[in-house]
């Protein structure tokens, strides 16, 4: 936006009303400006084109303004019309009076009567001059007639003394032949006669006389007589007298008066022309210095209005550090100062709604850590039973992807999960309780804990907060430390008796078998052998049951786990009862964990695998398969092709005594699962699809494994 | 704003409105063609050398037209300029103008002996004529005006000398001035004639 300068106004105003000035002086005083009225009226309408250029520019701009849709076109063209409106009816009003005024102002100041009368004095003043020219003549002619008579006498003291007789103040005798032939002598300061016009003397012939005014200005009579004579040579008799007294001055005075009034009369015309002229030109000059200012004062007061257009888009925009000039002190000043305080406060609002968000967003994501940091499972769900929220934990416990099922309806979810739906029973929410739930991994003991959303907020109120624990491995360790503690006591109390019982029954069957004969020599053998076989065999269980309690410290290095299955597997090998296949998915499956243990958890699952085929009649067939977890870490699936597990034993399984074995301890898996358990892994059982059990072990990688391994 | 025109018309006249609106319009330019033959012509020179003096003889023909002779005989005195220029000739450089003349004489009608008078200004003296045209024969003529003392005149040089007649629309009375620069009628003035002074 072009700056506006107000002194280039000023200025361009002051030219115009000098210019005027100078006009209006140089058409009333016409001595000092007359020889500058040219010039005048030239500068005049130099400017006043100028001023028609800068209209023009202005009305193309606005034009072009308009057409473009500039905020403050219309209000600009508004302003322009109203002010336009506003200049052009004075000043048309002006114009039209002041004609008026000229026109009749000026006629009022001349009347017939005036006339007439200024026209009778100059007649009568005439009149008046003329009786005495009639005298003149007359005296004149005898003159003439005495000239005509005279004597011998020379002509000039004839002269002399006819102008003393006559009162004139000069006589001279001309003739048709060469003009002037004498002349009386004058009195100094005489004027002379008038010169004959076009330089030829007109022969008088009757005495006339008339009035002449020679250079002096003074009022004269000219008469003139012929001089009686012989034929062929002409002449005749000039005599200048003065017009005396009063009369003479009173004439003057009329004809002075006369003229004067005849000529402004005249003048009456020319003079209505070039007022009317001026003033044509003053308020045309007016009139377009009042449009120019009128485009002037519009930008003026647009412009801060423009200013605000811009800058409320620009706010619109949500640009907020723009800001309006404050020029003016008026309300226009003070509606921009009011903008620019409220840009202020937006910025202002805008900066701290924005730190509010980054401080709420921090929070959330604060929230959202801790919320899927939690070890436990949190679901909340909202009035209507749609998922809200599922954190880490819960959706690794429930085997859920969250990314599915976040905002998703519960019935859907149901829907495909219908082994979850006791989770989410309406009817035992609000309270706390176990619930065993068939997952993939196996069977697992859930604690869901449920509580009702009451917050003040309607759009919260009203859903629920479920808390989904897995208890499984707790209720596991639980039980192992019961049953550890009922097996070391076990052991303890059968253990101490078992030996000194096999002692006696050996010393028994030593002291007292030679002596013995025929039938109770047998009886007493077989039931001394039977006594020792029990003794061992309970001595074998007391073992187990004291290595199931014992529980030695754990040793952990890192583990090649291919290697360690292949050094299992090779103990096998030589025996025919049981065909071991090896899977190894991957070459490097390094785990940190117990060898001694790990080895221990093969050999007991492979023992269990060959246990639970021994009634078949194939060899038993073991199949073994290793692979590294993509996180890091070994999974290690034992199969069989034996009867499986049944599903009752399946979630059970795991707990001593349990087992479907003829003469086993119901210890194999229990032990198994406190080893894995030891070393922080898990381990569940399942059946293989083809028919069989399988039991997969997976011992997640410590998570600073990859750099103690490179 | 058409009723305003019309009455305004009525007021100024025809002639006036026209010229308002021609000085409204800007194009307030009258050529002088409009004038239709030169009323004003320089007829005859004649400079002579007599005692060391250059002297010139001019026959003019001053014609006034209607308008002029009305405005003269309802009392505007009219003034005429004759001017003279004594020009140096130069051959490589542009003329150089050494002296100016400028003779002028006053025309006016005198109501109360009803006769025209002729006052020459530059040195006072008048006549009065009982016509008009005995008037501007007396300015027709002009005799023995001394133009240049030949001893300001430099030898073997060539002297040019030109002269015009017109009338001083300046001496004008104020409203008739504006008037006369804008009507056609009253651009009275001869061209220039231009004759050699000193070979």
């Amino acid at each position: 936006m072009r700056q506006l300068r107000p002194w280039g106004l000023l200025v361009v105003l002051i030219v115009v009303g000098v210019a005027l000035y100078l006009l209006s002086l140089s058409t009333t005083r016409s001595v000092v400006f007359g020889r500058w009225q040219l010039w005048l009226i030239g500068a005049n309408i130099l400017v006043g084109l100028l001023l028609i250029v800068l209209i023009a520019v202005n009305l193309y701009r606005l034009y072009r303004a308009l057409r473009q849709d500039t905020p403050g076109a219309r209000l600009t063209r508004r302003l322009v019309v109203l002010f336009g409106v506003l200049a052009v009816l004075p000043v048309g009003a002006v114009f039209y009076f002041s004609l008026q005024f000229i026109d009749h102002g000026i006629d009022s100041w001349f009347n017939l009567n005036l006339d007439r009368t200024l026209g009778d004095a100059l007649t009568l003043s005439r009149r008046a001059l003329t009786s005495q020219t009639g005298l003149y003549a007359g005296a004149s002619a005898q003159a003439a007639r005495m000239l005509a008579d005279r004597g011998p006498e020379p002509i000039g003291p004839a002269l002399d003394r006819l102008r003393k007789e006559l009162g004139a103040v000069r006589v001279g005798i001309f003739n048709t032949a060469n003009g002037r032939q004498a002349l009386s002598r004058n009195e100094p300061r005489v004027p002379a006669f008038p010169p004959f016009p076009e330089g030829k003397s007109t022969y008088p012939v009757t005495p006339s006389a008339r009035l002449y005014v020679p250079s002096d200005g003074n009022l004269y009579v000219l008469a003139r007589a012929p001089i009686p004579g012989k034929a062929g040579h002409r002449r005749w008799l000039e005599a200048l007298y003065p017009v005396k007294g009063r009369a003479s001055k009173l004439a003057r005075r009329v004809e002075a008066g006369y003229s004067r009034y005849h000529e402004l009369s005249y003048l009456r015309r020319p003079l209505k022309l070039s007022f009317a002229l001026t003033l044509t030109l003053v308020l045309l000059l007016s009139l377009l210095a009042a449009m120019w200012a009128a485009f002037f004062a519009a930008r003026r007061v647009v412009e801060p209005i423009q200013d605000l257009a811009y800058a409320t888009r620009a706010v619109a925009a949500g640009d907020f550090a723009v800001k309006v000039p404050e020029h003016s002190q008026d309300e226009i000043g003070f509606l921009a100062r009011a903008f620019n305080r409220m840009t202020d406060r937006l910025a202002l609002a805008r900066a701290e709604a924005r730190q509010g968000e980054i401080t709420l967003e921090r929070e959330r994501t604060w929230l959202a850590t801790v919320f899927g940091a939690l070890p436990t499972g949190v679901i909340t769900l909202d009035a209507a039973d749609n998922l809200r929220s599922i954190n880490a934990a819960a959706a690794a416990m429930l085997e859920l992807d969250p990314k599915c099922w976040q905002g998703v309806a519960l019935e859907n979810l149901l829907d495909q999960r219908t082994e979850l739906k006791p989770l989410f029973e309406r009817g035992h929410r609000n309270g706390r309780r176990d619930l065993e739930v068939r997952l993939s991994r196996g069977m697992c003991t859930l604690r869901v804990g449920s509580t009702k959303i009451a917050g003040a907020q309607t759009q919260i109120s009203g859903g629920w907060v479920l808390v989904v624990e897995d208890v499984s491995e707790f209720l596991h360790a639980q039980r192992n430390a019961a049953w550890g503690e009922v097996a070391r006591r076990l052991a303890h109390e059968i253990k101490n008796p078992l030996t000194p019982i096999q002692l006696a029954t050996e010393r028994l069957r030593r002291k007292c078998l030679p002596s013995m004969t025929g039938v109770e020599g047998e009886v007493l053998e077989r039931a001394t052998a039977t006594i020792i076989n029990q003794v061992k065999s309970m001595q074998g269980m007391v073992d187990s049951f004291s290595e199931y309690a014992r529980s030695p410290m754990l040793q952990l290095s890192l583990v090649d786990g291919v290697s360690l299955v292949r050094e299992v597997a090779e103990l096998y090998r030589g025996r025919t009862d049981v065909t071991i296949k090896l899977r190894i998915a991957s070459q490097r499956v390094h785990v940190r964990a117990d060898a001694a243990r790990l080895r221990q958890i093969l050999h007991n699952l492979i023992k269990n695998s060959i246990e639970a085929q021994e009634g078949t009649a194939r060899p038993a067939w073991i199949e073994i398969a290793i692979m590294a977890l993509p996180k890091g870490g070994m999974e290690l699936r034992v199969g069989d092709r034996g009867p499986g597990f049944s599903p009752g034993l399946l979630t059970r399984a795991f707990e001593p005594y349990v087992t479907t074995k003829q003469g086993g301890t119901g210890l194999g898996l229990a032990l198994v699962h406190k080893l894995v358990e030891e070393q922080g892994g898990r381990v569940w059982l399942g059946n293989r699809p083809s028919g069989g059990a399988q039991v997969v072990v997976r011992l997640a990688q410590a998570r600073s494994e990859p750099e103690q391994q490179a | 704003m058409k009723r305003l025109r019309g009455k305004v018309l009525g007021r100024l006249g025809v002639r006036g409105a026209f010229a308002a609106v021609i000085l409204g319009t800007g194009l307030f330019y009258v050529p002088h063609a409009l004038a239709r033959r030169p009323a004003f012509a320089v007829m005859r020179v004649h400079s002579y050398l007599r005692r060391g003096v250059y002297y010139l003889d001019a026959d003019l023909s001053l014609r006034l037209n209607p308008r002029a002779h009305r405005a003269l005989v309802h009392g505007v005195a009219l003034t005429f300029i004759v001017e003279i220029h004594i020009i140096r000739y130069r051959r490589f450089l542009w003329n150089e103008i050494i002296g100016r003349l400028r003779e002028r004489y006053r025309l006016s009608y005198r109501p109360l002996t009803r006769t025209y008078r002729v006052e020459n200004l530059n040195i006072g003296s008048s006549n009065a004529y009982d016509s008009l045209a005995g008037a501007l024969d007396s300015l027709n003529h002009i005799r023995r005006l001394p133009l240049i003392d030949a001893s300001l005149l430099a030898r073997h040089t060539r002297y040019l000398a030109r002269i015009r007649v017109g009338l001083d629309d300046q001496a004008l009375p104020g409203p008739l001035k504006l008037v006369s620069l804008l009507l056609p009628g009253w651009q009275l003035e001869s061209t220039w004639n231009q004759w050699v002074l000193v070979q």
